[in-house]
Order: structure tokens, then C-alpha cells, then sequence
């Protein structure tokens, strides 16, 4: 639905985007993540159309984006960095979105006041964060949009606010295929909702995947062995991370799971323990076989 | 493309929602600007617009602050991202905004026209003439802030920029006029004047004001459909535009510094004074298009500025242009003056009382055609121009070529023998006398008054006879006379006060000659003029002393040749009775030896030259 393909986007002598490339299938939730700075932002920025990328183009159902008010009124963006008008309350912004978005509901604008509990009344700029961050989701749902982006959208939620935001979108991506796009540091969450991921590094994206391929695709592996460690087990897979305590030897491998195991069998190992990573843990790894490491402080 | 996708009335409704406050600000600015002084309104010269002046400041105020409200959305990164996530094109944004700022500007103006439609004795007409100028005002400025926003990112930047290109023409003329009068030999201001951009809402202003907005209006939607929205607060929002907005900002700073350095000075400098100021200009925009007290590298940008300098010093200081020498054909010539004006006022106090002004064919600038006085004026001022030499001498010069261009000259210069010749023959025309002294321009029926001064302070009235006499005897000692003894010392003054043909506010000419305007000149009467003097003296209105018996006391003062103020403190008092009838005697035929003399109660007081036949004399006189 989503197709970014090689989009370059320049902030004067600093390259941003460096030839990114992502697709987004349709009733999906794509979670897309990487360390600060790595771009997130501006890909998720030049996907609603409100930057123009210097190279490279950005379709949705096949029509770019930019300045296309027929793709755009299919989309709400829900930005970390949210902006109301001063001095206007939830209805007033209602109000000004219903005359904007051509599918907006005021049904489900209405439906929803149960679930969000908050004062249509109240001026939103007087709401704490968390207030506003449910603002922008009642708003931008009561638009039924066909995709949704999100930028740190649950970051200053409680956690039963945003099991309740998170079920009203899934529930959505369930029975209307609606598609969402979604950045975020808070991995653990996004495991749980995601059905594709992809990792950025600077400017780039460097894996996308499955979720369930990119978990099974990489694996802890506690190994040890009588003797030396076998040189050529080094060799034979593909190691994103190796540590040796004493006699035991931590692995981060890449590759599917029977091919490790029948791999390291081969050597006769006296302890061999394989465990599936947390999307947590494939970050750090990948990025740090990238250069982004844990640093040690002493 | 439908209207619907052009204009979004969820927009528009939102702007006049938050904005309102503006709206009612304005119409609260119009009502005590332009309707409270209303309803004074007088009948006089200027009708309605003279008299509520102000109410066109308010509306070019908000004209500009009103559209950098609007769009001040562009100018922070939650607002620009979240206006243009909308699914609203640039051109919906842009003239939903537009009309927005239009109805905030309009709807205050239309009421406080209603409301003056309603004060008693105000023309309607009038009324209707201001509002459609303010109209034409407000679609200007509310362009010129619309543009400014565009281009500029944030707040501050978008409100001052338009007031600065409002000055723009005015400082830049001021600039090139200094420069002129420092470098060029003869400059006698800018020919290519700018002043007509600020003559109002007449004639063609009427076309070019509307024009100049509609180009506005069109490049800052250009502007908008290209701009970045990634620049928010970035003072330029055209990262092209940061090279231009460097250098224009170091060249005014550069010549504000001029400005300031000849005002300190009390004249005009060398412009190479504009460069330090310009550095800092250089550093100081670097600083706001960095958004950082770090400017980084300026050598490349002083370079550049100081090469502009140069550029500019070779225009004006190297004349290449060849302005100085510059001396037209006489062929082009259609008529010259001796003067810097084409239409000029040489009388002293001019009295209005229904007439707006005298008519044209009555103005009193007076031109030379001949043939042979222009050649013997091309003459002077080549010799002038070739000889590039400051001196006491000063002669103003006017040409009004066969094209329509006007080519004008001033010069102060050391007059040598050569010269001499040449400008005596161009001041002794007729014509060139007839450009200060209007009375050989005029007849003596014209004149409906004259008033002698005697003795430095009293004043007498001639009778119409006297009149009459007077004014011919005048005409012929001026037309005799050479004219460097037309600037003799003065021994005494005669005004002459005339009526002139006039029109109306709308340039018709008035019939009713007790409505012409009244024109007064004052004629210093020097030695030179001989039968002015002598009818004077056979009335006994020259040298006409009190006599001793009205004198309790005579103060003397003296004054240098030169600078004709007073050196010295001492003051000489005559008090006693002798004294004052040989001081009398002395005064009476010495009478052109006197500065000044008035006569104030019973006390003559006396500014002399102190010249060695007064020495003489106050030897005579008792301590």
C-alpha cells in the first residue's frame, strides 16, 4: 500500500535520508524503528506529504503523495510533537477536521467520548501530554482514516490508555484493513502489535522484514564446549555477537533455528541452549554489528 | 478546478476564529483615527483625507500585521507539519488564508464607512473617495505581508521586512544623494527622484499601487508552492535568498554607519567609512542565518562586499558615468535657469484664503530661451565643470531638454577673471533676474500694497500712487544694475505684496479676484538703487531718523566685515543729548555704513562695521 522507493532527502550539507526503501502492505501495522537521528521522523514526514523529497518517490496505492489531497484525506498522521490551535477546545478541533477530512464520522467521534472520558469542552492546550495524546487518537480515528502514522503514539499514555488505543486501532486494521505505520522506541510494545518491522540506520533502513522472520532469524545461542572453542564453527555461521565466560560461550546467531543447532551438534557441544531473542535484543545486535554498540562505562 | 479544492471553509473559519482580536483591534484603530476626527470635519484644502491622516498608518499597520498572523503557522515545526499533513493543496492553504486576512481587513473598513456615511455635513462623495483609496491601500499592504511571510521565517522577520521595503526607495535615495554630494562637482539631486512612489493615490498611483500588489500576491504563492516547509523560523526561508539577505543587510548597515559618521561630522564622508559598519553587518547576518552567535568564515563575504564597494566608488567617485562633465547641447535644449527648481515660490509669504494655488501661468519661474543667453549659460558651465574648483561663488543651473528630461547642475566655484565675464553675462539677462526678482515679471497694477521699513523696526504703507512709482522705479534700478550689486550690502527694505491669478482644489480657475491668493516679497533695497532711494528720501522715508528729543539713549555694536556678528561685548551707550544730536548728524549721512538700526522705545540701537572711519568718529566721543 505504503511503497517509499529510494527517497533521498538532504537538510543542507546533512544527508537525512539516504536512499530509503520501504514497503507497506495493505491492513498491515509496520513498526519502524532505529537509534535517534536515524530518520524516522523525516521518512515518516515526507510519507505525509509535508516534506518533499529531494530524490525518489513515495506512493500510496500506487499515487504519489505529495500535494495529493485525494490520498492524503485517507491518511492521519499522529505526531510526537503534537499542535492544537490555541484557545480551542476537543469540539472546536472536531469541528475543523470534519470540514477537512472528508470521511470523518461525528458518530464515532461521539462513540468514542466513552472510551476517552475527556470534556469536549476543555481546552486542549490546558490537558496535560497524556490528555492530548488521546485527543489526537479520538480525532484522528473519528476521521477513519485508511492509514494511520504514527510518532511515538503511545509515549506519555498510561498503560490501560494505551491498551484501549491500541485495541480500538487493531480493531480497525481488523475490519477495515486500515494500515499503521508506526515509529517508536518503546520495542517491547511494538512486538506485541506489530506484523512487520523495519530497522533504520542512518538514513537507511536496513532490515525489513516479518516480524516472526526477523525474530526467527536470529537467535541466543549458550554453548560450551570441552576445549578450545572450534575455529570452525566461527567460520561456518554467521555470528552478530560472540562472549566468552570462563567455558561457556554466549552466541547472537543469524539463521534459522535447526540450521544452528545441527551446525554446532557437529562439534559435539557439552551444553547447548537455543532461545529466541526479543525484538529488544535483535536491535541492539543488529545496530551493533553496525557500529551502534552498547557502550561499557566503567 | 472546482472552488471547493481552491478554498476550504473550515480554513477560513478558523482563521477568523483565532483571529478576531485583530479584526476588532483595527476597527477599534479606524473608529479613533478616522471616525472621531470625522465629525470635526472641515470644509478645507485636502477635504476629508488631510484630516484623518492617521487612519492610513492603521490600515498599512495591519495590512501587514494581520497576513504574518495568518501565516505565522509556517513558522513552527508542530504547525507547519501539522497544517500541511492536512489534505488541503498549497493553493487551498493559501487563498483560504488570503481571504481570511482579506474579510479581517474588510469587514472593519465597510462599517467604519457606514458609520461615516452617517455624520452629518461630511460629503458623501468623500467618503466614498476614502474608502476606496483605503481599499486600494489595504489590498497593497496585506500583499506586501503575505510576501514577507512567504519569504521569511518567523514572526519578527515577516512584520518588519515590509516596513523596510516600504523605506527601501527613500534610504537608498538618501544614499546615493550623499554620495553625490560628496564625490560628483555640481550634483544637484537625484534626477531619477523616487519620491513619486510616495505621492499618494493619484494619477497613476491609482493603477500602479493595485498592480503592485497583484505581482506581490502572485509571487508569494510561487513562493509558497516552492517553499520548504523543513525552514520554519529559519529567518530566510529560501536558503537561495540567504546570499541577497546577507549582502543587503551588510550594505544598509554599512551606509546606516555613513549616515551616522556624516551626521556626527555635520557633512558627507568618504564612503569607504560605510565599510566597517558593513563587516559588522556581515557578521551580524551571518549570526541570524545561522541562528548562532557563531558566524563562521566571513572573509569570502567581506571580499564580495568590499568589491560592491568599489563598484559603487567607481559610479560615484571615479564618474563613470561622466556626470560632472556632462554639459548638453544646446541644440536639446528646449529653455534653462538659473535655478534648481522648474517651479518654484520666490516670494516670501504667500496667503491662501480660498484658492488652492496660484495658476500655472502665473508662476513666476522664469526661463531662458534666447538663443544666445543659453549659449553664453553652456559657456559658463563648461568652464565651470572643466575647472572642477570649489569656491565662494554659487550658481544654481536648470535645463529643460527637448525630450522632457531635466538635466540640473549646482555649483560652488572660484569665480576668475574668464568667469567673471561669462557670469555676468548669464545673470545680467532679464530673464535670470526676473527668476528672483518677480516685480520685472509684473505691473504695478498687480501690486495692492507696499511697506517701507524705516529706520530697522518702523514700517510705513505707500499710497497706490506711491505704489505705482515705487514698483517702476524698482523694476528699472534692477534691470540696470549689475547683478553682483544686486547683493550689496542692504539699506533698506521694501514688501511688496501682489495678487495673483489663481485655481481651485480641482484646478479650475477662479474668476473672483478677491479670492486670489496674496503674494508677498521682500525687496532689500542696496546702493544701487539709485531712484528708489531718492523717491524714497523726497517722501522722507529714507534715513529717517527720530528726532533728538524722542532719544533717551544710542547703543552701538560692532561687527566684523567678514562674519557680521558681534566680537565684543562692549557696548557703546550714548546717553547725552549732544552727544546723540552729532551721533544723529554722523548716522544720517553715513546711513549705508550701518548694519542694522531700530528704534524701540526711545532707544536707537545701532549694528555697525567697524570700519576705520567709525573709529574715528567714537574717538570723538567721550568715554
Amino acid at each position: 500500500m505504503i511503497k517509499v522507493n529510494n527517497v533521498v532527502k538532504r537538510f543542507g550539507s546533512f544527508t537525512a535520508l539516504d536512499g530509503v526503501n520501504i514497503n507497506v502492505n495493505k491492513g498491515s501495522v509496520y513498526g519502524l524503528v532505529g537509534p535517534n537521528g536515524a530518520g524516522k521522523t523525516t521518512i515518516i514526514k515526507n510519507i505525509m506529504g509535508i516534506y518533499r523529497p529531494d530524490s525518489g518517490e513515495i506512493k500510496i496505492d500506487g499515487e504519489n503523495v505529495y500535494e495529493n489531497t485525494d490520498v492524503k484525506s485517507r491518511m492521519v498522521y499522529v505526531s510526537d510533537d503534537l499542535y492544537f490551535f490555541p484557545g480551542y477546545s476537543i469540539k472546536d478541533m472536531a469541528s475543523y477536521y470534519r470540514g477537512i477530512y472528508p470521511n470523518w464520522s461525528d458518530e464515532r467521534f461521539l462513540k468514542m467520548k466513552d472510551i476517552f472520558k475527556i470534556d469536549v469542552k476543555r481546552n486542549i492546550r490546558r490537558l496535560s501530554k497524556g490528555m492530548q495524546k488521546q485527543t489526537a487518537f479520538w480525532l484522528g480515528l473519528a476521521a477513519n482514516p485508511d492509514i494511520m502514522i504514527l510518532d511515538e503514539p503511545v509515549d506519555g499514555l498510561d498503560p490501560v490508555m494505551r491498551k484501549n488505543v491500541w485495541n480500538l486501532m487493531l480493531a480497525d486494521v481488523a475490519e477495515r484493513e486500515m494500515t499503521v505505520l508506526v515509529s517508536s522506541h518503546n520495542l517491547r510494545e511494538l512486538e506485541d502489535v506489530c506484523d512487520h518491522v523495519g530497522i533504520m540506520n542512518k538514513g537507511k533502513v536496513v532490515i525489513e522484514q516479518a516480524l516472526d522472520d526477523v525474530k526467527g532469524n536470529t537467535h541466543k545461542v549458550q554453548t560450551a564446549f570441552k576445549g578450545e572453542f572450534p575455529a570452525e564453527l566461527l567460520a561456518s555461521l554467521e555470528i552478530l555477537k560472540h562472549e566468552r565466560t570462563g567455558s561457556l560461550d554466549m552466541l547472537i546467531l543469524r539463521g534459522s533455528y535447526e540450521e544452528i543447532e545441527n551446525r554446532i551438534k557437529e562439534f559435539s557441544p557439552l551444553i547447548l541452549d537455543v532461545v529466541p531473542l526479543s525484538l529488544e535484543e535483535i536491535f541492539i545486535y543488529e545496530l551493533g554489528g553496525m557500529g551502534y554498540e552498547l557502550e561499557i562505562v566503567d | 478546478m472546482s472552488l471547493k479544492l481552491l478554498i476550504n471553509k473550515s480554513v477560513i473559519k478558523s482563521d477568523l476564529r483565532r483571529f478576531w482580536y485583530m479584526g476588532a483591534l483595527f476597527m477599534a484603530m479606524l473608529l479613533i483615527t478616522a471616525v472621531l476626527p470625522a465629525m470635526r470635519y472641515a470644509n478645507v484644502y485636502g477635504g476629508l483625507e488631510s484630516q484623518v491622516v492617521f487612519s492610513t498608518f492603521m490600515v498599512m499597520l495591519f495590512g501587514i500585521i494581520i497576513p504574518a498572523v495568518i501565516f505565522s503557522y509556517m513558522h513552527g515545526k508542530s504547525s507547519a507539519a501539522m497544517a500541511h499533513s492536512l489534505p488541503l493543496r498549497r493553493e487551498c492553504l493559501y487563498l483560504s488564508h488570503i481571504l481570511a486576512s482579506w474579510l479581517l481587513m474588510l469587514i472593519p473598513l465597510i462599517v467604519t464607512t457606514l458609520i461615516m456615511l452617517t455624520i452629518d455635513g461630511l460629503p458623501r462623495a468623500e467618503v466614498l473617495r476614502w474608502a476606496g483609496h483605503k481599499l486600494i491601500y489595504a489590498f497593497l499592504m496585506t500583499s506586501f505581508g503575505t510576501l514577507s511571510a512567504m519569504l521569511t521565517g518567523n514572526i519578527f522577520a515577516s512584520i518588519v521586512l515590509p516596513f523596510i521595503v516600504i523605506i527601501l526607495p527613500l534610504y537608498i535615495n538618501m544614499i546615493v544623494y550623499m554620495l553625490c554630494m560628496y564625490y560628483l562637482y555640481g550634483f544637484a539631486g537625484n534626477e531619477m527622484s523616487v519620491l513619486f512612489l510616495y505621492s499618494g493615490l493619484k494619477g497613476a498611483m491609482l493603477y500602479i499601487y493595485p498592480t503592485l500588489g497583484i505581482v506581490c500576491y502572485i509571487i508569494s504563492f510561487i513562493c509558497y508552492k516552492k517553499r520548504a516547509i523543513e525552514n520554519h523560523s529559519r529567518l530566510v526561508a529560501f536558503n537561495v535568498l540567504n546570499h541577497i539577505f546577507l549582502y543587503c543587510f551588510a550594505l544598509c548597515l554599512g551606509f546606516l554607519g555613513y549616515i551616522y559618521v556624516c551626521a556626527m561630522n555635520r557633512m558627507e564622508s568618504q564612503m569607504w567609512v560605510a565599510m566597517p559598519f558593513g563587516i559588522i553587518g556581515i557578521i551580524v547576518a551571518r549570526m541570524l542565518i545561522n541562528r548562532s552567535f557563531k558566524p563562521g568564515n566571513i572573509i569570502k563575504p567581506v571580499i564580495i562586499y568590499a568589491a560592491m564597494m568599489f563598484v559603487i566608488y567607481a559610479f560615484v567617485g571615479l564618474d563613470i558615468t561622466g556626470y560632472e562633465k556632462r554639459v548638453p547641447d544646446i541644440d536639446d535644449i528646449e529653455y534653462a535657469m538659473i535655478s534648481e527648481m522648474e517651479h518654484h515660490d520666490p516670494y516670501d509669504m504667500i496667503t491662501y484664503s480660498y484658492a488652492a494655488e496660484i495658476a500655472p501661468e502665473a508662476d513666476c519661474s522664469n526661463r531662458i530661451y534666447e538663443k544666445d543667453d543659453i549659449g553664453n549659460l553652456i559657456a559658463l558651465h563648461e568652464a565651470i565643470a572643466s575647472k572642477n574648483d570649489d569656491g565662494d561663488s554659487y550658481i544654481p543651473i536648470l535645463y529643460k531638454l527637448k525630450n522632457g528630461h531635466t538635466l540640473k547642475r549646482r555649483y560652488a566655484f572660484n569665480k576668475d577673471d574668464n568667469m567673471s565675464v561669462l557670469y555676468d553675462a548669464v545673470m545680467n539677462t532679464v530673464s535670470v533676474k526676473s527668476e528672483r526678482f518677480p516685480v520685472l515679471s509684473s505691473a504695478a497694477k498687480e501690486y495692492t500694497s507696499a511697506q517701507v521699513t524705516v529706520c530697522g523696526a518702523n514700517s510705513t504703507n505707500l499710497t497706490n500712487d506711491q505704489i505705482d512709482a515705487i514698483v517702476e522705479s524698482i523694476k528699472t534700478d534692477i534691470t540696470e544694475a549689475n547683478y553682483s550689486d544686486l547683493n550689496d550690502d542692504t539699506l533698506t527694505t521694501i514688501d511688496l505684496t501682489q495678487i495673483m491669478p489663481s485655481v481651485d482644489w480641482e484646478g479650475n480657475p477662479i474668476k473672483d479676484k478677491s479670492k486670489w491668493v496674496s503674494a508677498r516679497r521682500t525687496y532689500n533695497i542696496h546702493p544701487v538703487y539709485k531712484r528708489t532711494i531718492a523717491l524714497l528720501t523726497e517722501w522722507g522715508l529714507y534715513n529717517n531718523m527720530p528726532s533728538v528729543d524722542e532719544i533717551n539713549s544710542i547703543e552701538l555694536r560692532a561687527l566684523t566685515e567678514t562674519d557680521r556678528i558681534n566680537t565684543s561685548d562692549d557696548i557703546i551707550t550714548v546717553t547725552d543729548k549732544a552727544e546723540i544730536e552729532k551721533l544723529l548728524v554722523y548716522l544720517r549721512d553715513n546711513y549705508d555704513k550701518l548694519q542694522t538700526i531700530s528704534y524701540n522705545n526711545a532707544v536707537v540701537t545701532i549694528n555697525y562695521i567697524n570700519g576705520s572711519a567709525w573709529q574715528a568718529f567714537l574717538e570723538q566721543l567721550p568715554e
